[in-house]
């Protein structure tokens, strides 16, 4: 298993340097096009209240204390630089499966990458966790920007690999995280509902704010195999099914359709966003129309 | 089950289309690396069973597609009942086979033909629309070309209402064996033989093992198996008096001697007969009447003797009258006879003296021509000339009936080619051995490895050398230990009947000395021994070469080598063996139904034109072929029996040449098939028997038996059709 701190080679570093450059551009032009809201999108505890200034936004004004005693207050958030960001990133067999797009590891890589730098950049504290059938390497969060290229490093250097306990793994780490935060679940999701259900279940009972990023190869959804065709598990080598696609499309469609939708309804359930990325489509635009949905609630 | 056409059985093999294309689909699969595992375990647990089922249902409606279009095209026929059996469902292919056969004619008030005309109608009626029918004869099946089959029934009728018996001999396997093949070539389903018949014994030559297991053979080799059906008719076998053979004592009849014209008058029917007539005629003219009785089976031989007073073509007859009898076409017998006046015979002496008796042919000349002191008159028919062998190659042989090679050592080549020619175009050859005859020559020339003159190679000459002196004049002295006699005679050889021990000759006493011993005969057809010597050596072989004959005596006709012109049948044996090779009239005058007639003319009546004067038919001018100096009149229309008289034009009545056409004999003879005869033939070919038309409808069985299925598979594959396209899309 990788570890921290361990030595990457030239091409690693260059990969680094890609997924830093990559991140950054993402997230400043974001900001370019959001201004400074960005900054309060992810501060979760509330500090204290202050006079309101002209230039402040009028939605963050405090209408309850105005009601009470007729002046303006602005909500300040005081732990707004000290968000405690986890993300979780499948390093999964699965995630390598790149078949009408980009490979679905890189593409979520690539995600994890930008809201690293992103909360970073805010001051937020960003942890890492890889895993696959068990928890590759965890990165405690930090705020540094040091701790950022650390996190790119090990995003870098973990490829996807073995096959996946996603349920057990988010139920163990939602009791490892002390502390209440945020939890970015980075993964394909493909897990029985019933037992994420329970996984997020525990992290809504420790108070965690959850996002599931799932990320999605368009064939995973379209289906679009024909014929006779032999599907080899991309997490055991010797795992193949061999069925006729075409006849099994319809079926298949809807054993899908019916495993999103219950994955959407658990996480409205229990108030977690879930977004849904396809690898065909830009990564970075995908995430700026979430985070400004987000930034408008 | 049977298949119409079995032909495109392979047709079947496209059953395996669908499983080979499904297993070809599955061995072109495509390796996708997939993630999602999960939803395709789910489907796979949920499904898996059902989409294969699916899959093999659908597998199993495609091949049924297949296989029903192909068993289709293979006209499958499905049968309930026995085989052979007609069902209403299922067309027939039928063959009519009538025995017109002149025994049908037998049968007062109505004959056994009339009868057999209402069944086989009768059997036509139950033939419906779509069913073909042909009509066979006994008499004309498997000759010329087959006939095509009809569709139309009433054409079919009218064949059979218009056809009459006819003479020629009957030949029920192979005329069965015609129709079997004829329903080979058939289309229909269903095959039905029926065949229409006084069910005579004769003619179906249930003895020949070999032919009936070849007609056994075919029918289990048929596709279709026939259903045979031997329908009699008349039932009750009538009462017949039939003359049945004619001998003469003579073989040549000449104007000189009394001939015996023999007559055998046979009861073949079933009752017993009383005051059969019998009425001898010659040339037309009634000479004797007889009344003879005959009981059942009854047979017996009637003579008549006659003098010919001219010489020239003359005609007997003999005609039987019964009121009881029941068949009129075997009661008369015509017999054409030649009657001469003269038989020049050629005699070639190898060791010719001045003294008659010492040469080689004295005894001979003079057995064939003798002289009567008392009445100088006297005569035979016989007309021998005696030459040397030098001047044979100078005589025109072709003038002489007989010619006799005595004691000649050998001949040479030309002269033995001419002696071929004239023996192959009826003439007759006598070959009498001798001490002057070189075996080597004889063996070489005449023998020529079995196809010349010689009926057998000579091996060695038996007997003491010629130094001795003549065999005669030891036999005289009275020793008898080196001597042969004459011995048995073959049965069959009419020039030798005189002599048998029955007639009260004894040729026994004579003593042969010296004889030649010739190598076997076995496995030569056209040979035969008609006398041995009393040691087993052949003395008399004869052989049929064209249409003359060649006789060997192998010893010598003098007394050099033995006594026999000593003994007192010598005479009439020389004389004998001489007529009968004389006998042969070329070309024949009394002919079988069917066969061809040919008259030869020469000299002045070769120039006119001939008429022939034919029964129940207007005189035909008959057209000539020039060979030579002689014209040759051909007339092949000889289906009726009886007297065909062929006359030069304006010629008077002694240049008339009679021929007579007979039917076969053996026709007169009704006896009846037998039980064990019909189960014999159920085995063979699987024949049933039906005595009357109730079981003959029960055996053609118009109420049962198949039905072809073709149209319903059709269907069936259309149907499988939609419930392919039906479970495609459903599953799509």
């Amino acid at each position: 298993m990788p570890i921290l701190g361990q030595d990457l080679d030239h091409n690693a570093l260059q990969r680094v340097a890609g997924l830093q450059l990559i991140a950054r551009t993402v997230v400043e032009s974001f900001i370019t096009g959001q201004h400074r809201s960005v900054y309060k999108g992810f501060s979760v505890e509330f500090a204290q209240h202050r006079q309101y200034a002209r230039g402040d936004e009028i939605r963050h004004i405090d209408w309850k204390v105005y009601g009470k005693s007729d002046r303006l207050f602005i909500k300040q958030y005081e732990e707004e630089t000290n968000l405690r960001a986890t993300i979780c990133l499948d390093a999964s067999g699965s995630m390598k499966y790149a078949g009408g797009g980009e490979q679905k590891f890189q593409y979520a890589r690539k995600v994890a990458a930008a809201l690293s730098y992103l909360m970073i950049g805010q001051s937020d504290s960003v942890g890492l966790v890889t895993f696959d059938t068990a928890v590759r390497v965890q990165v405690p969060p930090r705020s540094t920007t040091g701790h950022l290229t650390n996190l790119f490093k090990v995003m870098t250097a973990t490829e996807p690999g073995a096959e996946t306990n996603l349920a057990r793994i988010l139920h163990d780490l939602s009791g490892q995280l002390k502390r209440r935060g945020l939890v970015v679940i980075i993964s394909d999701l493909f897990a029985p509902v019933e037992d994420l259900k329970n996984a997020l279940a525990h992290f809504h009972h420790k108070r965690h704010e959850v996002i599931l990023l799932q990320v999605l190869d368009p064939h995973e959804y379209i289906f679009p195999f024909e014929n006779m065709a032999e599907f080899r598990s991309l997490e055991r080598n010797d795992h193949r099914i061999r069925l006729d696609a075409s006849r099994v499309r319809k079926h298949y469609l809807d054993r899908f359709e019916a495993f999103t939708k219950q994955l959407r309804e658990t996480c409205h359930r229990f108030h977690f966003d879930h977004v849904m990325l396809s690898t065909d489509k830009p990564f970075d635009a995908a995430l700026t129309h979430y985070l400004m949905q987000r930034q408008r609630r | 089950m049977v298949f119409l056409n079995l032909l495109l059985a392979g047709g079947l093999a496209a059953v395996s289309a669908p499983v080979i294309i499904h297993l070809l689909h599955k061995s072109k699969v495509v390796p996708h690396d997939w993630g999602a595992m999960m939803f395709l375990e789910e489907l796979l647990a949920e499904h898996a069973r059902r989409m294969r089922m699916h899959e093999i249902l659908l597998l199993i409606v495609r091949a049924l597609i297949v296989g029903c279009l192909s068993l289709a095209l293979m006209r499958p026929v499905v049968k309930w009942a026995s085989a052979g059996v007609r069902s209403p469902a299922m067309h027939s292919s039928a063959v009519v086979l009538l025995d017109d056969s002149y025994s049908m004619n037998a049968g007062r008030p109505q004959s056994a033909w009339k009868e057999a005309q209402e069944t086989a109608l009768r059997y036509v009626d139950t033939l419906q629309k779509g069913d073909d029918a042909t009509v066979l004869f006994t008499s004309g099946a498997g000759r010329g070309a087959p006939p095509a089959p009809l569709f139309d029934l009433d054409r079919v009728r009218e064949i059979v209402r218009t056809a009459q018996p006819r003479f020629e001999k009957t030949d029920m396997p192979g005329a069965i064996s015609a129709a079997l093949q004829l329903l080979e070539t058939r289309h229909n389903p269903q095959r039905e033989l029926v065949v229409f018949s006084d069910m005579q014994a004769e003619g179906w030559e249930l003895q020949d093992g070999a032919r009936w297991s070849y007609l056994s053979s075919s029918v289990r080799a048929s596709r279709l198996k026939p259903n045979i059906v031997l329908a009699s008719v008349a039932a009750r076998m009538p009462v017949n008096a039939a003359l049945t053979e004619m001998t003469m004592s003579r073989a040549v009849v000449d104007c000189y001697s009394p001939v015996n014209f023999n007559f055998t008058i046979a009861n073949e029917g079933s009752e017993a007969l009383q005051d059969v007539a019998v009425t001898f005629s010659v040339d037309g003219s009634p000479k004797t009447s007889k009344k003879v009785n005959l009981p059942l089976n009854g047979r017996e031989v009637l003579a008549f003797e006659h003098t010919f007073d001219k010489p020239g073509s003359h005609y007997v007859a003999c005609k039987l009258r019964s009121n009881q009898d029941q068949l009129d076409e075997d009661d008369e017998i015509l017999h054409s006879v030649l009657v001469i006046d003269r038989l020049p015979v050629l005699i070639v002496d190898g060791d010719r003296r001045s003294s008659l008796l010492a040469s080689a042919s004295g005894f001979f000349r003079i057995a064939l021509s003798p002289k009567d002191r008392d009445d100088p008159t006297w005569r035979t028919v016989i007309e021998p000339t005696v030459i040397e062998p030098t001047e044979l190659k100078y005589t025109d042989i072709s003038k002489f009936k007989v010619v006799a090679l005595v004691n000649v050592a050998a001949l040479p080549g030309s002269v033995v080619s001419d002696l071929e020619r004239f023996v192959v175009a009826g003439g007759g050859l006598f070959l009498a051995l001798g001490d002057h005859v070189q075996t080597e020559a004889y063996n070489r020339d005449l023998y020529r490895q079995g196809s010349g003159l010689l009926p057998a190679p000579l091996e060695r000459m038996q007997g003491p050398s010629k130094d001795e002196g003549p065999a005669v004049q030891v036999a005289n002295k009275g020793v008898s230990e080196d001597f042969v006699h004459l011995g048995g005679i073959v049965s069959g050889a009419p020039a030798l009947d005189l002599f048998r021990p029955e007639r009260g000759q004894d040729w026994s006493k004579a003593r042969i000395r010296n004889y030649a011993l010739t190598a076997s005969l076995a496995g030569k057809e056209d040979v035969r021994t008609l006398a041995s010597f009393s040691n087993g050596a052949p003395v008399l072989i004869q052989k049929k070469m064209g249409e003359g004959r060649v006789l060997l005596l192998t010893t010598s006709v003098d007394t050099r080598w033995s006594d026999l012109p000593l003994h007192p049948f010598y005479v009439p044996l020389m004389q004998s063996l001489v007529l009968d090779l004389a006998s042969a009239v070329i070309p024949p005058r009394n002919l079988r139904v069917g066969q061809a007639l040919s008259h030869v003319a020469t000299g002045e009546a070769a120039r006119k034109a001939h008429t022939l004067i034919a029964p129940k038919i207007e005189p035909v001018a008959l057209n000539a072929q020039t060979q030579g100096a002689l014209a040759v009149f051909t007339f092949e229309n000889t289906a009726g029996p009886g007297l065909y008289t062929v006359a030069p034009e304006g010629a008077p009545a002694e240049e008339r040449v009679y021929y007579t056409v007979s039917p076969d004999r053996r026709e007169s003879d009704l006896k009846r098939l037998k039980d064990e005869d019909y189960k014999k033939l159920e085995t063979e070919i699987g024949a049933h028997h039906a005595e009357d038309w109730s079981s003959l409808a029960r055996m053609i069985g118009l109420d049962a038996g198949g039905y072809e299925i073709s149209q319903y598979l059709i269907m069936a594959a259309v149907a499988l059709c939609f419930v392919e396209i039906f479970l495609t899309r459903r599953n799509a």
